[in-house]
């Protein structure tokens, strides 16, 4: 092989291999399916009157898995997707509750179900997403 | 506090607000670039550092109600406009700054690590997103799993050139075979990043498969018209700049009218207005004084304001409270992990495959594992796109600072100071070689006639090193301007001396360099030039008045060389045709005599030694002493130097060596108590040697071992020095 010739080879091959190497991601990639998104302010509607008072809206901020909710009466739980989920079904721990959203659909309505830990009861809200981290569109800047 | 809360009253009035918060994220950039620089680390680092102070991360968390008061939520979208403009502006000067030719004239190893340099981190980066997705990322449109794998294999192989460059003159690596590769490198990882972010945001805001093919078509035109039409047109202004031989207003409008534009319709088209701004600054014709004259007029302002802006609104973006659990923290570790394995590592194996040494291609390596301001730039278009999480900016933020922030410390482990010296480490010549570090162009000429006599001009071996150390400019923090600004300058001061040496047809040999710390890069030089003598002019420091204070002290104190500081009184004509030797018996006025001796042998000139004693005491042996070394160094068979020995009694040497000074034209001296030239850091005494005597002064001082220098055995060494002891 020619001294001019072997960058060429190499080059080609790296292409290849990238290319490749990239084909191979993609594919790999697209049956994987990231954590349902319930990122977001949502409104809370108490569905019992003994539920706990955690103010009208809540705030959640979503990394995948992890969860932050700050709640409009200051409270504010970290929390992590728990088991697997489903859109209608999304279990979460955290250190004092264990929180579950129920029934999310296309009208992004859902229930939230909360346990606190140490405690014999059950908080239900119907709550509904009001609005989503805002995202840049093209010309948005 | 009540101060703060009345200046942030002004939360009504936006305007107030704005200026206040500008004001703080100036102070506290500035502060932590200047501290960082002190720790010979990028400035970018502490200016990032204080972006994210700033922000709920640090400022936040500790003081919740001061943080909401001074960046309440609605003002961040004011901070959000600058910081965008800042950044646009700053893409366009970093295009500006492109060199075709580092590209264009690349070796075949520049080429293949800087490929490699590209595509490790970008297949590492998507392959890293096969295990973050299911767990970091949301279910979202943006989030695709596509764009997510684009967009995190193109944060991974993002270079910071303008940190890179940075690091490499600093260190003065720049000419070297390492910094030769690495900028190119950096040159083509720098397009190829920002044509690649193009690509991903295209991708990520394309919506089917007709609507990522209008945006490729439009992609094309625009870069269609912009080498077709746009070109020629820069070139027309250019023509125009170089007749005018200046950069009118009107031109400067156009041309940031023009950036505008640019960054508008790429915008528009769905590739960024980062594209836009970075293609119009690499088309500019490069050749002439052009860009640097725009670059003057845009980038104080941009780098000084908005970017520090744009780092502020990066850390009010960003909280490290968000990595809350050991699992967060474990990802964040992998990704620095990836990070540093596909540029580092990938860098490091092609330069190796490329034939370098393992320590030169490690050197390459992690050079090009830095990523800093441009790391930021390219993660916030992610955060806008919706393409990343809270969570995994805070990470990559992180992953940019720790990769940029360790590129000095660990550069410096594996390719040691120590390491370039040896390589740097010219042969010794046999003959006398002075080194003349020139900070004053006007004291030159002075400084070559004193080296020409101390060096004569029968040896052929002897050397003349002409030292100019420049200061990093300030510009350097964020970009290259690695040769072509520094260049000319360095001529300029050195240019008086090298007239006077083709006069006195001494050789000379120019160094240039840049440096941060004067005295220890002197002392370095002389050392790995092996310099007999290094001869300094004198300038008065700046917050003293002594003579042998602040950088000449350093000088004098830290290097392996002797030294001697010329005092110029402004009335040296040529070489001096009498000299006074005040004399002792130190060894520093050992090597006065020495030095005096020398121009005796060169120029002919007549010596004094005028030796000093106290009235009374031992004054027969000091006089056989100073009569002993006076023969050694004069009485030579083979050529026998005019000299007159002087000896005289008083109380006060100083007052004696300033009286019998009159009649002479250079006074030679060693540093010594006795002559009230001491050498001291902060001396805010002036000697009264140096203000008396009318004559100018060589103040000299020996290093280290006289003896051992003189090669003497180390039992003779012992003996003489209890006999130099007690003369002295």
């Amino acid at each position: 092989m020619s001294a001019a010739s072997r960058p060429t080879v190499v080059y080609v091959v790296m292409l290849a291999c990238s290319i490749f190497g990239l084909w191979v991601i993609l594919t790999l990639g697209r049956n994987l399916k990231p954590p349902p998104d319930l990122s977001g302010q949502w409104q809370l509607t108490p569905l019992t009157p003994e539920t706990a008072n955690m103010g009208s809206t809540m705030l959640v901020e979503q990394s995948g898995r992890f969860l932050q909710i700050a709640f409009a009466n200051g409270a504010t739980v970290s929390a992590q997707m728990d088991g697997p989920q489903t859109p209608s079904h999304v279990p979460l721990a955290s250190d004092w509750s264990i929180i579950e959203f129920n029934g999310l659909d296309h009208l992004d309505t859902a229930q939230l179900v909360m346990n606190p830990a140490h405690e014999d009861r059950t908080d239900t809200w119907k709550i509904r997403r009001v609005s989503q981290p805002a995202v840049a569109s093209r010309g948005s800047h | 506090m009540k101060v703060l809360e009345a200046l942030l009253q002004s939360g009504a009035n936006p305007v107030l607000l704005l200026v206040v918060q500008i004001a703080l994220i100036l102070g506290l950039s500035r502060l932590l670039g200047l501290i960082f620089t002190r720790l010979h680390q990028p400035q970018v680092v502490g200016e990032m550092l204080a972006g994210i102070m700033l922000g709920p991360s640090l400022f936040g968390w500790l003081a919740p109600h001061a943080a909401a008061m001074v960046f309440p939520a609605a003002s961040i979208p004011y901070l959000n406009v600058l910081s965008q403009l800042g950044v646009i502006c700053f893409l366009f000067l970093v295009g500006l700054e492109l060199d075709p030719k580092l590209i264009r004239n690349r070796g075949h190893a520049a080429v293949a690590i800087s490929h490699v340099s590209i595509v490790a981190p970008f297949l590492l980066g998507g392959a890293l997103t096969l295990f973050l997705y299911p767990r970091l990322f949301n279910d979202t449109p943006q989030m695709q799993f596509r764009s997510v794998a684009l967009f995190m294999g193109a944060s991974m192989s993002i270079t910071a050139f303008p940190v890179l460059a940075r690091i490499l003159t600093e260190r003065n690596l720049h000419k070297t075979k390492i910094g030769a590769i690495s900028i190119t490198c950096a040159a083509v990882d720098d397009v190829t990043a920002w044509c690649m972010l193009a690509f991903v945001v295209g991708i990520a805001r394309a919506q089917g498969l007709r609507g990522g093919l209008i945006t490729a078509g439009l992609s094309v035109l625009y870069v269609a018209v912009m080498f077709l039409l746009v070109r020629p047109f820069l070139r027309r202004l250019q023509q125009t700049y170089e007749r005018q031989q200046r950069l009118s207003q009107m031109m400067v409008g156009l041309i940031v009218l023009m950036i505008l534009v640019s960054a508008y319709l790429t915008e528009i088209i769905g590739i960024h207005a980062l594209f836009g701004a970075f293609l119009l600054g690499a088309i500019m014709p490069k050749a002439g004084a052009f860009v640097k004259a725009i670059n003057e007029k845009l980038e104080d302002f941009v780098v000084v304001v908005l970017l520090p802006v744009f780092f502020a609104y990066t850390g009010l973006r960003m909280r490290v409270g968000v990595l809350d659990t050991p699992e967060m923290w474990f990802y964040c570790g992998l990704i620095i992990f990836v990070a540093c394995l596909g540029k580092f590592g990938g860098s490091t194996l092609a330069a190796r495959a490329c034939g370098l040494g393992w320590r030169e291609s490690g050197a390459i390596g992690i050079l090009m594992n830095t990523r800093g301001l441009m790391e930021l730039v390219i993660l916030n278009v992610g955060r806008e796109l919706g393409v990343i999480t809270d969570a995994v900016f805070a990470m990559m933020v992180i992953m940019a600072l720790i990769t940029t922030a360790l590129t000095t410390p660990i550069l410096h482990l594996v390719y040691p100071q120590r390491k370039m010296e040896q390589e740097q480490i010219l042969d010794a010549s046999g003959g006398y070689s002075v080194l003349i570090p020139v900070s004053r162009p006007a004291s030159g000429r002075s400084l070559v006639q004193l080296a020409s006599a101390l060096i004569g001009s029968n040896d052929t071996d002897r050397r003349l090193l002409a030292l100019n150390l420049s200061r990093p400019i300030d510009r350097d923090a964020y970009r290259a301007g690695i040769d072509a600004e520094q260049a000319p300058e360095a001529n300029n001061s050195l240019q008086p001396l090298l007239d006077e040496a083709l006069k006195q047809k001494v050789p000379v040999t120019p160094v240039t360099f840049t440096s941060r710390d004067f005295a220890s890069d002197i002392a370095r030089t002389a050392r790995l030039r092996h310099v007999d003598l290094i001869l300094m002019g004198f300038h008065h420091p700046v917050y003293t008045s002594s003579i042998l204070g602040g950088t000449v002290h350093r000088v004098m104190t830290g290097s392996d060389t002797d030294v001697a500081i010329f005092v110029d009184r402004g009335n040296t004509a040529g070489i001096p045709g009498k000299i006074l030797v005040p004399y002792m018996g130190s060894k520093h006025d050992r090597l006065a005599l020495e030095l005096a001796g020398r121009m005796a042998r060169n120029r002919n000139v007549e010596v004094t030694v005028l030796h000093v004693s106290a009235p009374g005491g031992n004054s027969g042996d000091n006089k056989l002493h100073a009569k002993s070394e006076t023969d050694r160094v004069f009485n030579d068979p083979t050529q026998p130097l005019p000299v007159t020995l002087r000896n005289v009694e008083g109380d006060s040497p100083v007052d004696l060596v300033v009286e019998q000074s009159k009649e002479f034209d250079l006074v030679v001296i060693g540093v010594a108590e006795e002559w009230g030239l001491e050498s001291q850091l902060l001396g805010f005494r002036a000697e009264r040697i140096a203000q008396e005597v009318t004559a100018p002064l060589l103040i000299v001082r020996k290093h280290g071992n006289f003896h051992a220098a003189r090669g003497l055995p180390p039992e003779k060494i012992k003996s003489a020095q209890q006999t130099a002891a007690a003369t002295a």
